[in-house]
């Protein structure tokens, strides 16, 4: 019994962190995997003429300028909306009331610089278009 | 979700959207910590010292292996799982690297009152590993999930990698003041080796991530060259393996230069673009493993045949010793035995016998004398003997030294000086061996010089001192000049002139005078034109 006690003793510290760490990998699968309890950021469609947008480059050199806004989704709410993959998926695009944690970020040219925007003067254009597109999408699913 | 501008990787871990460094850096560093790990845990797995440096091994493979998955892999679910493990991991390593340090240092297990402490620092990590104070979401565009990484968390990882690499210098250095110069080598080398691997591999890691965080880095290279870290933990740990034979492990230097060629060589094929390099450099891997695996079996024999040689020199050593201890017992009794007769111990002696009797008595001194000389000579050239270093006034040995030698010079009726110019002759030193080496080159001169002079000079030049014995003997020819420091070795007629020559004489004054880091020489011109000898010491 002593040396069964003794042997626990020595190897206590990586008996204790083996379990440890097993119980963690159970809940962060849990958490990831099964429930997908975290939230997406992605770049969204912007488009420059109405919205005031992120500038990105599509290479190193940066010939080539496209327009994005930067969302962010709840993982579980994109799944239900998109599937796996939001290549296509206009919902992708804005935020839904059922939606959690959800927000479209505009670039905003005092806090992000106006070298990174597209620059629009009235910014309740786009307010009123995201509206617009909640109301419709409503009107869409009550049909 | 799928990463949308990201394509899946083939077989896992191959995606073509990842830098070639991805892989040169991931690869052979990770191969490298397995097979030394694995073969020092081989050759010892009792010890408690070479299961840690296993347990780090495997815990970097793991690292290496999960971080490979997030650089290739698209699906952010999966991504997400792995990468909250990732803080906890590289806090183990950290852990794991100062509980080897411990264990390193001190040669036992570490107290449960330190597993405890350990534990408790880990706590917040392992505890918050899973939540949203680790990790709050995924960016599908990026393909990574530094923005989502929360502050607290990673301050507090960092502060954890802070501490311990302060916590192992001060173990490392306390350790040191006190201990002996051989562990003291180890120490700055097994010191230096964990030191630059947690800087390179935790710090460059942790400023990747932060500057990729805040957007001055678009990808995380930078953190590929912290891996790089664990190939030099590596090569000391291989360098202490070769040098010391810590880990109870017996690695050739050339096993380790060949295994490390090879792991370069191979890593090579992550780079490569065109089959024409391809086939070069499966043909450099392929001739890098026969040759190398031949170098290794001649370099094997060769020590093989060392360790005879080493065996059979101790077999020698031991044989010198048992027949010089026996001769000189031999020869102490009789001359015992001759010193009883001229004490009329045993009778009146008449004149005859007495003189036979101290013939016999010269006969054993002189026996005695050869015996010490190579009982002497052995037990300096094996490093048995230990110099009592203190500070001696060479000025006074000297001239002890030569008055003791004035009667024998004399007898042979020569002319017998000295010259000891003004100044301090203070050198550090044993004095009785010091006291050999001036009495053996006196004697000596003394011996080989049928009539003339012998002449004996001490001087002092800076902080040099040089003495210098000049006598009109024999000389030395240049032939004679390349043996007379070795073992054995004496002057081609020197018996002619000396019967007891032993050849041990010259020898153990230069082993006596290079143990002081001191210098001997001799110059002649030549047969018959006398020699001098000279020894340079340090003063101080």
């Amino acid at each position: 019994m002593k040396s069964r006690f003794t042997n626990f003793r020595n190897n206590f510290f990586s008996y204790v962190l083996v379990i440890v760490i097993l119980i963690i990998g159970i809940v962060s699968f849990f958490r990831f995997i099964v429930k997908q309890d975290y939230l997406i950021g992605y770049e969204g469609e912007c488009d420059p003429t109405i919205e005031s947008c992120f500038i990105g480059c599509e290479d190193d050199t940066c010939t080539k300028e496209y327009y994005y806004t930067e969302i962010q989704k709840y993982a579980q709410d994109l799944m239900k909306q998109c599937g796996k993959n939001i290549t296509d998926c206009e919902l992708a695009n804005v935020c839904l009331p059922e939606d959690n944690n959800c927000f479209v970020n505009f670039c905003d040219p005092e806090i992000d610089g106006e070298d990174a925007c597209t620059f629009t003067e009235d910014f309740s254009v786009l307010e009123e278009d995201e509206e617009k597109f909640l109301e419709d999408n409503k009107m869409n699913e009550n049909i | 979700m799928i990463c949308y501008l990201f394509a899946e990787p083939i077989y896992f871990l191959f995606s073509p959207d990842v830098p070639a460094l991805l892989y040169y850096a991931h690869i052979p560093a990770t191969v490298l910590a397995l097979l030394v790990s694995f073969y020092v845990f081989w050759n010892g797995k009792h010890l408690l010292l070479n299961r840690l440096l296993l347990f780090i091994a495997v815990l970097f493979s793991f690292w290496t292996f999960m971080n490979l998955i997030t650089w290739t892999n698209v699906h952010s679910d999966f991504i997400l799982f792995i990468w909250s493990f990732f803080l906890l991991i590289s806090s183990l390593i950290l852990m794991y690297c100062l509980y080897f340090v411990y264990v390193f240092l001190y040669k036992k297990d570490i107290s449960i009152k330190l597993k405890i402490i350990f534990l408790s620092l880990l706590a917040p990590i392992i505890v918050l590993a899973p939540t949203y104070l680790n990790l709050k979401g995924f960016n599908i565009t990026a393909c990574d999930a530094f923005g989502f990484e929360q502050l607290p968390f990673q301050v507090y990882y960092l502060l954890l990698g802070v501490l311990v690499m302060i916590w192992i210098f001060v173990l490392l250095v306390r350790q040191y003041r006190i201990s002996t110069n051989n562990f003291k080598k180890q120490i700055i080398l097994m010191g230096t080796g964990i030191e630059l691997f947690i800087f390179s591999f935790f710090g460059l890691e942790f400023v990747s991530s932060f500057l990729a965080r805040v957007g001055i880095l678009f990808e995380s290279d930078l953190e590929l060259y912290g891996l790089f870290g664990m190939v030099i933990f590596m090569i000391y740990i291989s360098i202490l393996i070769v040098r010391f034979g810590i880990f109870n492990a017996k690695l050739i230097a050339t096993q380790a230069l060949m295994w490390g060629l090879v792991i370069l060589i191979g890593s090579q094929f992550f780079f490569i673009k065109t089959d024409v390099n391809f086939i070069l450099n499966g043909i450099g891997f392929v001739a890098a493993i026969i040759l190398g695996q031949l170098l290794v079996k001649s370099v094997k024999k060769e020590i093989k045949q060392k360790e005879q040689l080493e065996v059979l020199l101790q077999q020698r050593e031991s044989l010198t010793h048992l027949v010089t201890h026996k001769v000189k017992g031999a020869f102490t009794r009789t001359k015992y035995i001759f010193a009883e007769m001229l004490e009329n111990t045993f009778g009146v002696l008449t004149p005859e016998l007495k003189n036979i009797a101290q013939k016999g008595l010269e006969s054993d001194n002189t026996g005695i004398q050869t015996v010490d000389l190579v009982l002497n000579a052995a037990n300096l050239q094996t490093g048995t003997v230990k110099y009592d270093m203190k500070q001696v006034d060479f000025k006074n040995l000297v001239s002890e030294v030569f008055e003791e030698m004035k009667i024998s010079a004399e007898e042979r009726k020569l002319e017998y000086k000295i010259n000891i110019s003004d100044g301090e002759y203070k050198i550090n030193g044993d004095s009785f061996w010091l006291k050999e080496v001036v009495h053996n080159l006196i004697d000596n001169s003394v011996k080989y010089t049928e009539k003339g002079s012998v002449f004996v000079n001490l001087e002092k030049k800076q902080d040099k001192i040089f003495f210098s014995v000049k006598d009109t003997g024999v000389g030395v020819t240049e032939e004679d000049k390349k043996n007379l420091f070795k073992e054995g070795g004496r002057g081609k007629d020197s018996v002619k002139i000396n019967i007891d020559s032993t050849g041990y004489g010259l020898f153990t004054v230069k082993l006596i005078v290079e143990a002081h880091k001191g210098k001997i020489w001799v110059e002649s011109e030549g047969q018959n034109k006398g020699s001098t000898f000279f020894v340079e010491l340090n003063a101080i």
